[in-house]
């Protein structure tokens, strides 16, 4: 069975997947992790990440065309599956609906 | 400039992932690092470079255990890998459990490992800056040293001539530039006290050999070595700095040298040190076309042209010696053979480091020899251990260890046992080179260049690991001996020690023995060497003799520089606690400048077709010979109206008379360099040069004689008892006459006699330090095997005793078994010294190389030592009780 579970860095790294668009490979979602989690992220971790998103179905990678940046090296590109969108979708509500909760106990 | 990420990280992932994955990692590290590179600085870009490619290895190994990505992995070889990795750790961690439990053992073996790693890290270090590393001039090994020599002329090694340096210019095609060179001294006043400073006169282009050029202004042009061109110079850093202030304005400020008014036209870079580190200034020489094959004395350096090699060098320079008595008329060819004529041609290095280079080949052999012995005894303590792991080891062999795996359980052991001595050896040798450097004999040559590079780093890495290694192979070699089973069915059976394991650590031991002695016979010859040249009479007294040099420079009239000396000598005699004072223009072991010449004798008529004979000469106070104890044998002493009337009188020496003079001394006449000298007095011999040279032919003229020079003069004073009195009270001496002369070097004789000595007495220090930690290692080796046979055999002996053997019989039978290694030690150490101490013949003194005296020292101390380390177990053994020893038993 599979692990549908999704980690606090899985989710990060699907959502940057997502808002990357085509442009998402390894650099470049390293690159977005650390701006918006606002910590060092080591790029074993991301491909860690990326690796189980994959793993689980979430995420799908294609070896993209060579290109004239980092002299010619050509890179992995990811992108995400219906399922992984859905992944998302359903850890957003879970918060939303816990956040809901939350702040009706305080009030 | 593109700035590089590091290349490691790349070259260890290669190995784990495939071609496409790679080029995938390393453009997201690649990108990253430049981008890093803008935002945070290349150093701490590069830190996180290594930080990522490893987190990155990290993962692509875990995947790879999990099944995952397997397309994309070398998988095979990533498997081994890391199975390698794990056994290398785990039974690195077992190591470092082992040595945690016996902090002991593990202290003595990788204390004894770190000093012998020491020794030798120390030695290479220096034989590393001496021998190995080029000069610090651009393809120094293009540098080649010119010499000539004539035996035949009285002297050793006489350079070459201005005609030489001239013809070879000219005519040798495989030499690009040849430079003429000598060292000379001048007086700079400039701000601070007046100075007696180091030249090195050269031709300009010496800087094109040495292809180093001025840091600041410009190098010589052929100009500036014209005949009666403005006088130029180039400061050295050194001068520039402590005497200039680093004043880049300094260039063409006009300085006086010797009184002359000279343009300073350049800076050399700091480390210019040529010839040696006491060239303070560098001025042009100039060679006159039209000179003759004669003077000689000046040196010469010349660069190799493109394409060619020494031997096509040393090859030309042979055929042009044919051609000397065509270029120089009055040099016939029987004329050069009856001098010995002869040449070198050497690279520049091998050149400087010449005096020194046997010295440290063995010293590096010695320490080579220390290590060897302090490996044998790691070794030894090694195999007592794995004796005492045989249960150890039978378990996890029966558990299923194969043979490699328990190679690698000691390999692990002595890799760290390696490591830890090497860190420390390190250590120990960093701390050893310091003192070496700040006390090591200033004459050796390039000791200054001395410091740990890459290279000794690389050495102590590769020694240790040998260590290591061949730590390893002893106990794996004696397991190697018997079936493994046997592993498994002897344990526990305490008095089953395996035969030959005793016998492979006896034939240690006597490999110990062995090399203790040849180092004992070695540093033997060194001391007994040292002690006769100390005992060798130097033709004066030197206790209580103080000398100061002094440089009134260039005197137009020579008597008025006389007379500045005598009066110099009446102040220095004022002065409390001296007792004679007198003056010389050169000091016998320490001759600043001496000349020689050629010369006849008016009684004797030249034989025609033989060289004239040759001596040297210098210029002498009155008092010179009392001050210094040298005895008067025959005529008179000088006196100061030889001086004030202008004689021409000369002293001869001892060798002199005996060599030239037949019977009539006084009153024989000399002719020399176009004038006549009467001989008045003969003198005992001064050692000229060095101590172990025989003394040479000398003439002393009087002070003020137009055949010796005035410029510099060394004074002696001779005082009793009490402190001599100091360089301040000297200056102030100085003053009174006049107080623009510079002081130039104030030491006692007897500085004077242990400078001729230090290099000697480095080596024998060095040798008698190794010779004694070998013997101490020895014995420490010796003493433990028998011991350890004593605490194997102990069921036996308490069974002799109990059979009613003596304790007498017990040492006997102990002793007898220790001596049998010491003996066959011995005899293998006599044999090796015998063939080794050849290589040392020429650093020897009056000794053979195979003194049997020595040998027979060396014999004794070993054998004595040897025997207090074999009685100490010996009594032991004696001591045992029977009752309890074989109560232990069951």
């Amino acid at each position: 069975m599979k692990n549908r579970h999704l980690g606090e860095l899985e989710e990060l790294t699907l959502l940057i997947v997502m808002s990357l668009g085509p442009d998402a490979y390894g650099a470049a979602v390293q690159k977005g992790l650390e701006r918006h989690a606002g910590r060092r992220i080591a790029l074993g971790a991301v491909y860690g990440a990326l690796e189980r998103l994959e793993r689980k179905g979430f995420l799908t990678s294609s070896v993209g065309e060579a290109t004239r940046q980092r002299g010619g090296r050509r890179k992995r590109i990811f992108a995400h599956t219906a399922e992984g969108a859905r992944a998302l979708r359903e850890n957003r509500q879970t918060r939303e609906r816990l956040w809901r909760m939350a702040e009706a106990a305080e009030l | 400039m593109r700035l590089r990420p590091p290349r490691l990280p790349r070259a260890v992932l290669q190995f784990v992932v495939s071609k496409e994955t790679l080029e995938e990692i390393e453009g997201d590290l690649l990108e990253l690092f430049e981008s890093r590179v803008e935002e945070i600085g290349i150093w701490r870009a590069r830190v996180r470079y290594y930080h990522d490619a490893f987190t990155v290895f990290r993962h692509v190994r875990r995947s790879a255990r999990d099944g995952a990505f397997t397309t994309r992995h070398r998988r095979g070889i990533l498997e081994a890998a890391s199975m390698t990795l794990a056994t290398a750790l785990t039974e690195l961690k077992h190591a470092v459990r082992v040595l945690s439990r016996y902090p002991g053992y593990a202290f003595a073996a990788s204390l004894t490992l770190a000093l012998g790693l020491a020794a030798n890290v120390a030695i290479f270090t220096v034989a590393n800056a001496v021998l190995l590393r080029p000069l610090p001039y651009p393809e120094a090994d293009r540098i080649l040293s010119i010499r000539h020599h004539a035996p035949g002329l009285g002297m050793k090694d006489v350079a070459s001539s201005p005609g030489l340096v001239l013809r070879y210019r000219e005519h040798a095609r495989t030499l690009a530039t040849v430079a003429g060179y000598r060292m000379s001294d001048v007086n700079f006043a400039g701000s601070g006290a007046p100075a007696r400073i180091r030249v090195l006169v050269a031709t300009p282009d010496l800087l094109d050999v040495l292809a180093t050029q001025p840091v600041l202004g410009r190098p010589f042009h052929p100009a500036d070595a014209q005949k009666n061109a403005a006088p130029v110079a180039i400061l050295t850093h050194t001068l520039w700095q402590s005497r200039f202030g680093s004043d880049a304005g300094v260039i063409g400020r006009t300085v006086q040298f010797d009184g002359r008014a000279t343009e300073i036209i350049g800076v050399m870079p700091a480390g210019f040190d040529f010839p040696d580190p006491g060239t303070r200034l560098i001025l042009p020489m100039y060679l006159d076309p039209q000179s003759a094959f004669g003077p000689l004395g000046l040196s010469s350096l010349a660069r190799l042209s493109a394409g060619a090699t020494l031997d096509d060098a040393r090859r030309e320079i042979a055929q042009l010696q044919q051609r000397i008595p065509e270029w120089f008329p009055g040099i016939k060819p029987d004329l050069l053979a009856s001098f010995g004529w002869s040449f070198t041609v050497e690279p520049l290095r091998d050149r400087v480091v010449a005096s020194i280079s046997r010295t440290l080949w063995i010293l590096l052999a010695t320490v080579g020899f220390v290590l060897l012995i302090a490996g044998t005894n790691v070794a030894n303590l090694f195999l007592i251990r794995a004796e005492s792991r045989q249960r150890e080891l039978a378990v996890r062999a029966a558990l299923g260890a194969g043979r490699g795996r328990i190679a690698a359980t000691f390999l692990a052991e002595s890799l760290l046992l390696a490591v830890l001595g090497g860190t420390a050896g390190l250590v120990i040798a960093a701390w050893a080179i310091r003192l070496l450097v700040a006390h090591g004999p200033s004459q050796l040559p390039r000791l200054h260049e001395v410091r740990m590079d890459p290279t000794v780093f690389a050495f102590a890495a590769a020694l240790s690991l040998l260590a290591g290694l061949v730590l390893a192979i002893v106990p794996v070699a004696s397991l190697g001996t018997r079936s493994f089973n046997s592993l498994v069915r002897n344990s526990g059976r305490g008095n089953t020690a395996s035969r030959t394991r005793q016998r492979l650590r006896r034939v240690l031991t006597v490999t110990q023995l062995a090399t203790a002695m040849v180092l004992l016979v070695g540093s033997g010859l060194m001391v007994r060497s040292a002690l006769r040249m100390s005992a060798i009479d130097p033709g004066f007294r030197p206790d209580g003799l103080l000398t100061a040099g002094v440089s009134p420079g260039v005197q137009a009239d020579r008597v008025r520089g006389a007379v500045f000396y005598y009066r110099l000598l009446e102040e220095l005699r004022r002065l409390p606690g001296v007792e004679s004072v007198g003056a010389s223009s050169a000091l016998p072991l320490a001759p600043g400048s001496l000349d020689g010449s050629s010369f006849t004798l008016k009684s004797q008529s030249q034989p025609s077709g033989r060289l004239p004979p040759f001596t040297m000469y210098s210029a002498i106070t009155a008092g010179y010979f009392e001050t210094l104890g040298v005895p008067l044998l025959e005529g008179r002493l000088p006196e100061r109206a030889d001086t004030d009337q202008n004689r021409s009188v000369a002293w001869v020496n001892h060798t002199f008379a005996r060599q030239f003079l037949s019977g009539r001394t006084i009153g024989e006449t000399i002719e020399i360099n176009e004038r006549s000298l009467d001989i008045v007095g003969v003198v005992g011999d001064l050692k000229t040069f060095e101590l172990r040279d025989e003394a040479k032919a000398m003439i002393y003229v009087p002070v003020g004689s137009p055949l010796v020079g005035l410029q510099v003069m060394q004074t002696v004073m001779r005082t009793r008892g009490g402190p001599p009195p100091d360089t301040s009270a000297l200056r102030s001496a100085v003053d009174a006459v006049n107080p623009s002369v510079p002081l130039t070097t104030v030491k006692t004789m007897d500085e004077i006699l242990r400078d001729s000595m230090a290099q000697m007495a480095f080596t024998v220090t060095l040798l008698a330090v190794a010779a004694a930690a070998a013997l101490a290692l020895g014995m420490v080796g010796l003493y433990g095997v028998i011991s350890y046979a004593v605490s194997q055999r102990t069921a036996e002996i308490g069974i002799r005793l109990a059979l009613g053997a003596s304790p007498g019989d017990v040492s006997a039978l102990v002793l007898r078994q220790g001596l049998v290694v010491v003996a066959a030690g011995m005899a293998i150490g006599i044999t090796a010294a015998a063939a080794a101490t050849q290589f040392m013949a020429s650093l020897l003194y009056e000794i053979s190389a195979r003194d049997p005296g020595t040998f027979a020292a060396s014999a004794g101390v070993l054998l004595t030592v040897s025997a207090v380390a074999t009685y100490l177990p010996a009594r032991r053994a004696a001591a045992i009780d029977p009752a309890q020893s074989l109560r232990r038993q069951e």
